[in-house]
């Protein structure tokens, strides 16, 4: 669904992704981590059409280049910061994001897409009165509304209380297990280790290693078990221990 | 495509009227800037003595005697000039209404009053000051009248006037000799009057007719003592019907930096919470997104007008001179502002400087395109300096329509002004864009 070959793109001289290529097929989540400033945020920019690449390419099915308006109708995007109007409320907010993807929705299937975030009984309240969990979820159904077939997902549950976590990522499962492509960007190892079939570290604008968890602590982690705190053990093995900005 | 600009347009709409701070700077405030202003400069133009400027060319006792009734009528304030050049030049300042010139043969004339003659008197006024001229006509009459009333208690004075008609033949008159009998007739009957009355209490008709001067007889009032000779001095014709003719143009000009300013601050918001981001994501271009902006930004700017044209026309009674160019000229300033808007959305783009320095702009160029202070006000270096504010257009182009009147051509004119400063905004913005987008 999803495929990027020897992409990179730089900002002056700074270098911020380094021939990168990946590819999610449908119906599987691939967990894009990395320390800050790893070039995750870029990568998204870039599959998401937000910005060319210098070189390389990026490829949505059959679709094409993302630089391309009517192929982002193919993708699903809930950026990492909460980028909700507060004096909409979330129907209106549904409602024109889904006009805006082609997606002319009534009342009742906006309410549906809602009720999916658990959001339906409060759609006609503004946004700004919402808590941070309940602005997070919006994102989410935002980036669904339309019924995309690659959900790029920039840190989806970030500052969110445990409930709307567990929510979420029931999301985001249950889209993938319908075909679903899903790209994942998050700092949470137990999330990625959870969610994603396999996973990219990225650091230094490169993937510096790619497969499953199991894969990625076989080879280079230190114990053999499949845990969050084994895939954290890989990535600072990988990135190193030093402070980034 | 169109529906999908129409959702971001209605989006952008409801945001701007759901902030409260943009909708007050756009709806309220302009409105009682309006209406405040216009009671102030209500106030301001009360009724109180007439300002004008005299200059006596003639040195006669008749024209002395005529400029101290004028002198002493509280509804007037007179100031003697010298020259006439210097009180045309206070009129033209706007420091009188008009001069009187009283003639050098002010006097001859005078004393043929009862014979034919009037007193002859020049008024250079200003056109636009319509009002205060209708009252100091009025006025001149008034005192023409007890001037007259005054000669008719003259003995001495009668006395002169028969000689004079005696002495003239009846066809330098224009009257037949039978008219010219009974006139003499007359005159000796008033001046038998005028002595006896003299002899029992000094100067009768003063006492009648001096203190308000309105004693006047109705027989007399077909009689006009004066013959004023009226000449524009200054070119403006045009006067406003009321203070909220100027003043509600001048709310305007709020409400459009209110809308700039609304339309700037939403798109640094935007950008700053990553609204834009979200909305570059989506299957439609930048321009899009900025067309909606713009599109709201219009929207706003008509409705703002609209509603102040709509309140000063039924509740404040003025009415359009030509309502037809109402709308072509509130259309042609939404699209300018909409331009500026997107200039100054250029030129400042980071939230601060959309709320600092592009509200300080906005705020300039409203202050000195006439938006407190009204440009008929202004100090000339002012008034001309005011050129470089598009407000200074847009409230030109709303004047014609309202009260100024003029050509279809004038006003023509002052729209393509208008449409100037959008092209001239425009492709400030255009450029500046541009840059950014190399530099980037």
């Amino acid at each position: 669904m999803l495929i990027l070959r020897e992409v990179s793109k730089n900002y002056g001289i700074v270098r911020a992704v380094d021939r990168v290529s990946l590819r999610v097929a449908a119906g599987e989540v691939v967990g894009l981590l990395g320390p800050n400033g790893a070039g995750k945020s870029t990568t998204v920019s870039l599959v998401t059409g937000l910005m060319r690449p210098d070189s390389g390419s990026v490829t949505i099915g059959a679709a094409g280049d993302p630089m391309t308006a009517s192929v982002r109708r193919a993708i699903g995007f809930a950026p990492q910061e909460l980028a909700l109007y507060d004096t909409m409320s979330a129907a209106e907010t549904v409602t024109l994001y889904a006009r805006l993807y082609g997606a002319f929705r009534s009342r009742r299937q906006v309410l549906e897409a809602l009720d999916v975030v658990g959001l339906a009984t409060r759609a006609d309240e503004r946004v700004g009165q919402y808590s941070g969990g309940m602005k997070r979820r919006l994102n989410l159904a935002i980036a669904l509304v339309h019924e995309p077939p690659l959900l790029v997902l920039d840190e989806p549950t970030a500052g969110v209380d445990p409930q709307s976590r567990a929510h979420v990522r029931g999301i985001i499962r249950a889209r993938a297990a319908s075909g679903c492509a899903v790209l994942l960007t998050t700092h949470d190892m137990e999330e990625a280790e959870k969610l994603s079939d396999r996973i990219a570290l990225m650091d230094h604008g490169q993937v510096q290693a790619e497969g499953t968890v199991d894969e990625l602590i076989a080879i280079h982690g230190t114990g053999s078990a499949r845990t969050a705190r084994g895939l954290e053990s890989v990535l600072l093995k990988l990135t190193g221990r030093e402070l980034r900005e | 495509m169109s529906a999908v600009l129409l959702a971001l347009v209605r989006k952008d709409l409801s945001l701007l009227l759901r902030d409260r701070s943009a909708f007050v700077f756009t709806f309220v405030f302009p409105l009682v800037i309006a209406v405040l202003f216009g009671m102030v400069f209500g106030r301001m133009a009360a009724p109180g003595p007439i300002s004008v400027a005299l200059v006596s060319e003639g040195s006669g006792p008749l024209a002395e005697s005529f400029i101290a009734a004028l002198q002493d009528d509280p509804a007037l304030q007179i100031e003697r000039v010298g020259r006439r050049d210097d009180a045309i030049a206070r009129v033209q300042a706007a420091r009188c209404c008009a001069v009187i010139v009283v003639p050098e043969h002010f006097d001859t004339a005078a004393e043929a009053l009862l014979t034919g003659g009037s007193m002859p008197l020049e008024v250079l006024g200003d056109p636009s000051r319509a009002a205060e001229l209708g009252l100091l006509q009025g006025k001149l009459m008034e005192i023409g009248f007890v001037q007259f009333m005054l000669s008719v208690g003259d003995s001495a004075r009668l006395q002169r006037q028969s000689a004079l008609l005696r002495a003239s033949p009846a066809s330098d008159l224009g009257t037949s000799d039978s008219e010219r009998e009974a006139i003499l007739e007359l005159l000796a009957a008033a001046q038998r009057l005028a002595v006896a009355r003299e002899e029992k209490e000094q100067r009768p008709w003063e006492k009648q007719f001096g203190g308000d001067g309105g004693g006047a007889s109705p027989r007399l009032t077909s009689f006009r003592p004066i013959r004023i000779t009226q000449h524009a001095v200054v070119d403006d014709p045009a006067r406003p019907p009321s203070s909220f003719a100027v003043t509600f143009p001048q709310g305007v000009v709020w409400g459009l930096a209110g809308c700039v300013m609304a339309f700037v601050t939403s798109l640094s918001v935007e950008r700053n919470r990553g609204t834009l981001h979200r909305l570059c994501a989506a299957p439609i271009s930048i321009h899009f997104v900025l067309a909606s902006k713009a599109g709201a930004c219009f929207v706003m700017a008509l409705l703002m007008q609209s509603m102040l044209m709509l309140l000063v026309v039924t509740v404040f009674g003025v009415r359009p001179v030509q309502p037809a160019m109402l709308f072509p000229s509130m259309a042609a300033i939404a699209i300018a502002f909409t331009m500026v808007a997107m200039a100054v959305a250029s030129l400042f783009q980071s939230l601060g400087g959309s709320e600092g320095a592009g509200r300080s702009v906005i705020l300039i160029l409203a202050l000195l395109g006439g938006g407190s202070v009204p440009l008929a006000f202004m100090p000339p270096a002012l008034a001309s300096a005011s050129a470089v504010s598009p407000f200074r257009w847009a409230i030109a182009a709303l004047e014609g329509p309202l009260w100024r009147g003029g050509s279809m051509r004038s006003q023509l004119v002052a729209i393509g002004a208008v449409l100037v400063v959008a092209v001239i905004a425009a492709a400030i913005a255009w450029s500046s864009l541009s840059m950014r987008r190399q530099s980037a």
